[in-house]
């Protein structure tokens, strides 16, 4: 599952940027995995590179140190550390660390306190990949 | 837009019902120990997960019942409510609810389940106080915002007047501006978007005033737009520009206040953002090799099936290829075959670990299943589960489920004695069943035991006798393996009523057919007063055997390997006579002798000196059964006979040979019983 892999879907325009760069890169972290493919199917067809996948927030760190992706996607419920506290350790590594917190309904103030650890923003279950590709593409430019 | 997810189906299904499990287990343990805060947290999580997989599918029935689900477990979290038998006992029926709206999903069968009744339990359980669950809610709740987007601890500005004249005096540099924020029409959580839209506008500048109020916007009392005044010292357009960075803000307008606004659309593509990524790290440079740990993929099972088969083949043809070899003795040949049986022995065996899944698997659900039924018969039972790691087979597991099911409702229905009646024995109140795996050589036991009662022989005599399967003369003592036999003759359950044989027939030939179909066997010990054990002997895989191949009346027959414990060679005088049954004696012991030949209605071949046996046992039994040649051990691939053939007795299936030849595999505990 944690294969890198090369975005295949998309315009060779959307993937590359002007000088030829690669596409952004992406750390998806949830405990399920259902999320992860869902998102990582949403990211990729857009022409993001989702290097890697985490299903804690203790693999999210570790992940995040290893490959400093430009983008992390982040559930916030989840066994062993959830995701508000990966958000407090990852801003620690990185204080430029763009993270973008995934919400349930009903947790506004769990997101609130992401944010204040340092999210750049959220999106919300049920995924809209408009919604979603949206809510990324803003995050990697703030 | 919404998004296909039929596609995620299957492995939301797998996902969910991890989860159930996971849940169902987690319960059990709270049910041990109320109070325990992990293992809340872990239910509450695993509730937590599944609802938002379930919004995402877009089924709105368990994003309900999960949503509910949480509440209570919030409650009990919070400590505001405690976990007793009557709240425990509605979560329990909240996950079988669950289950079935997966298994609905499942069979696609449209399946209506009700789940109001429960919904109003749960509601009711706390207090309803909380939000109720809309599907696809258009915005939560309204969140109380932290004050730290506003100046420096004043106070919101509550009626703050939108206009140049108000309080706070720009200061040097700084100009008034007011901006037109709207949001996504279908924004969620518009209270946090505006929480983030105010932080963002703090930093860059002092925020004077909006409209409405901020009372009014954190509540969420505004359509899609509201206004915003600050003093700021940054340019109109970078205020937007950092604005539109937050997702599902579609616009920002500059509303002239004595100045003239000339702000473009940034265009911007994505990578130049990435461009200002992060320090230290080469962007898109350095790809990680792929990390270590982890790695998996999930595979259909229909897939290794095939795999299986694949290997199958493979294995016959090398067969056959090694008896060309040896006929025409060609030693190159054979040197590259040795090669080949090593190559495909391996194959085989990394095929058969990718099938391997630990009993676990199964095992999981049983302890909800065992404490539910204890509850209903009004019995306390302590139920344990050992070697829960051990693995088999994912079709044998499969296959097992439902006769091991079959046991433990037989151990607790029938099995453990009711707590009163333990105590009038002296026995300790609480009775205990043990599910144990165990792995022997190849194959893997699971064993169910109890400490009941044990089983009553004379009623079992009985009832035999009342049916007809034993002659009131013959022995009255019956043995551990008679009273199996009996127990698993279809009809005998019918007999229960009748005679109050503990109702141990409920059941027990399907197990015991089952068990058999899979080319293991069903042992049985008893001990009265103390109890009953039920072992499942069980080949670790299914497709691929190490069997004897002998010859009998002028055919080639293959005996599976794990029922063989030795092969000897008999003189016919040694055959003695014991109640008109021939036996051997093989050291201390006295076999009886089945001849192959006149089991399967051959010819005798006469007026052999000596000829071979080959001991079989299927516990408790051993039997010689003597054959007209050995002709050596080899692999066999099964291919199970069609319907025609299937029903016939001593026959588990049947096996290409390296010649091309058919054998058919002797069903050894059919045969001899």
């Amino acid at each position: 599952m944690m294969v890198a892999e090369k975005a295949s879907a998309g315009g060779p325009d959307k993937i590359k940027g002007k000088e030829g760069r690669m596409a952004p890169t992406v750390l998806i972290v949830d405990d399920a995995l259902f999320m992860r493919m869902m998102i990582r199917d949403i990211l990729s067809k857009d022409g993001f590179e989702v290097v890697g996948e985490a299903e804690n927030g203790v693999e999210a760190v570790e992940r995040y140190k290893e490959m400093r992706p430009d983008l992390v996607t982040m559930d916030i419920v989840m066994p062993e550390m959830d995701g508000i506290e990966a958000v407090r350790q990852i801003m620690k590594i990185d204080p430029n660390a763009k993270i973008l917190m995934c919400s349930a309904m009903g947790q506004q103030p769990l997101v609130v306190e992401a944010l204040e650890a340092g999210a750049k923003d959220f999106i919300i279950k049920p995924f809209q990949p408009s919604k979603v590709i949206e809510a990324v593409e803003k995050a990697l430019k703030s | 837009m919404d998004m296909d997810v039929s596609q995620y189906k299957e492995l939301f299904i797998n996902e969910a019902q991890e989860h159930l499990e996971a849940l169902n287990q987690a319960m059990v343990e709270l049910e041990k120990d109320p109070g325990n805060p992990d293992v809340l947290t872990e239910i509450f999580r695993s509730a937590h997960t599944l609802k938002g997989m379930s919004a995402t599918m877009g089924f709105d029935q368990l994003t309900e019942l999960t949503h509910e689900m949480e509440n209570v477990l919030d409650g009990l979290r919070s400590g505001d409510m405690e976990a007793s038998t009557e709240i425990v006992d509605l979560l329990f029926s909240c996950l079988d609810l669950l289950g079935s709206m997966v298994a609905a999903i499942a069979e696609e069968s449209g399946r209506f389940v009700d789940s109001k009744p429960v919904i109003d339990a749960l509601r009711e359980a706390y207090g309803g106080g909380k939000s109720a669950y809309e599907p696809r809610a258009r915005s939560g709740e309204a969140v109380e915002l932290p004050k730290a987007p506003l100046p420096g601890g004043e106070k919101p500005a509550e009626a703050a007047p939108l206009s140049a004249e108000s309080a706070e005096r720009p200061s040097e540099g700084e100009r008034e501006v007011r901006l037109r924020v709207t949001l996504d029409r279908d924004c969620a959580l518009k209270s946090v978007r505006v929480f983030m839209i105010f932080k963002k506008l703090s930093r860059l500048g002092r925020i004077t005033g909006s409209q409405p109020s901020m009372e009014d916007l954190e509540d969420e009392k505004f359509e899609r737009s509201f206004e915003v005044s600050l003093l700021t010292a940054a340019s109109e357009e970078s205020l937007r520009r950092e604005l539109m960075t937050i997702a599902e803000v579609s616009d920002v307008e500059l509303l002239p206040s004595g100045m003239e606004v000339a702000a473009e659309a940034p265009e911007e593509k994505r990578h130049e953002a990435a461009e200002g990524g992060v320090p230290g790290a080469d962007v898109g440079l350095e790809r990680p090799a792929a990390p270590l740990r982890t790695q998996s993929v999930r595979v259909n099972i229909a897939r290794l099936d095939n795999l299986m088969n694949l290997i199958g083949e493979l294995v016959i043809n090398r067969t056959r290829l090694q008896e060309i070899a040896s006929s025409y003795n060609i030693p190159e040949l054979k040197e590259v075959l040795a090669q080949t049986a090593r190559l495909t022995a391996e194959l085989q065996d990394e095929v058969m670990k990718t099938r391997m899944v630990p009993v676990d698997h199964i095992f999981n659900r049983f302890p909800r299943m065992v404490r539910d039924l204890a509850k209903s018969r009004g019995k306390e039972i302590d139920f344990t589960m050992e070697g829960r790691d051990i693995e088999l087979d994912r079709t044998i597991l499969d296959e097992i489920s439902d006769p091991l099911m079959h046991l433990l409702r037989n151990a607790v229905d029938h099995g453990v004695d009711s707590p009163e009646e333990r105590e009038a024995r002296g026995k300790p109140r609480r009775g205990s069943i043990r599910l144990a795996a165990r792995r022997d050589r190849n194959y893997v036991s699971i064993e169910v035991s109890d400490d009941g009662q044990g089983i009553d022989e004379r009623k079992v005599y009985e009832a035999a006798v009342r049916l007809g399967l034993v002659s009131p003369e013959e022995k009255k003592g019956l043995s551990e393996e008679d009273m199996l036999r009996l127990l698993t003759t279809p009809g005998f359950s019918t007999a229960q009523e009748v005679s109050g044989v503990s109702g141990r027939g409920v059941g027990l030939d399907v197990v015991r057919s089952k068990v058999e179909s899979l080319g293991g066997i069903l042992v049985m010990q008893t001990r009265k007063g103390e109890g009953t054990t039920f072992a499942m002997k069980l080949p670790l895989t299914l497709a691929i055997i190490q069997a004897l191949l002998v010859k009998a009346g002028g055919e080639t027959y293959a005996i599976p390997l794990g029922t063989v414990s030795e092969t000897a060679v008999v003189s016919s005088h040694e055959i003695r006579y014991v109640s008109n049954q021939e036996v051997i004696f093989l050291r201390d012991e006295t076999l009886p002798l089945l001849r192959l030949t006149r089991c399967l209605g051959l010819p005798d071949e006469d007026g052999r000196g000596t000829f071979p046996v080959v001991v079989v046992e299927v516990t408790p039994r051993t039997v010689a059964i003597a054959v007209d040649e050995l002709l050596g051990q080899q692999e066999i691939v099964i291919t199970s006979l069609d319907k025609f053939l299937k029903g016939i007795k001593g026959f588990g299936g049947a096996t290409i040979l390296g010649t091309g030849q058919v054998a058919l595999i002797l069903d050894i505990p059919s045969l001899i019983s």
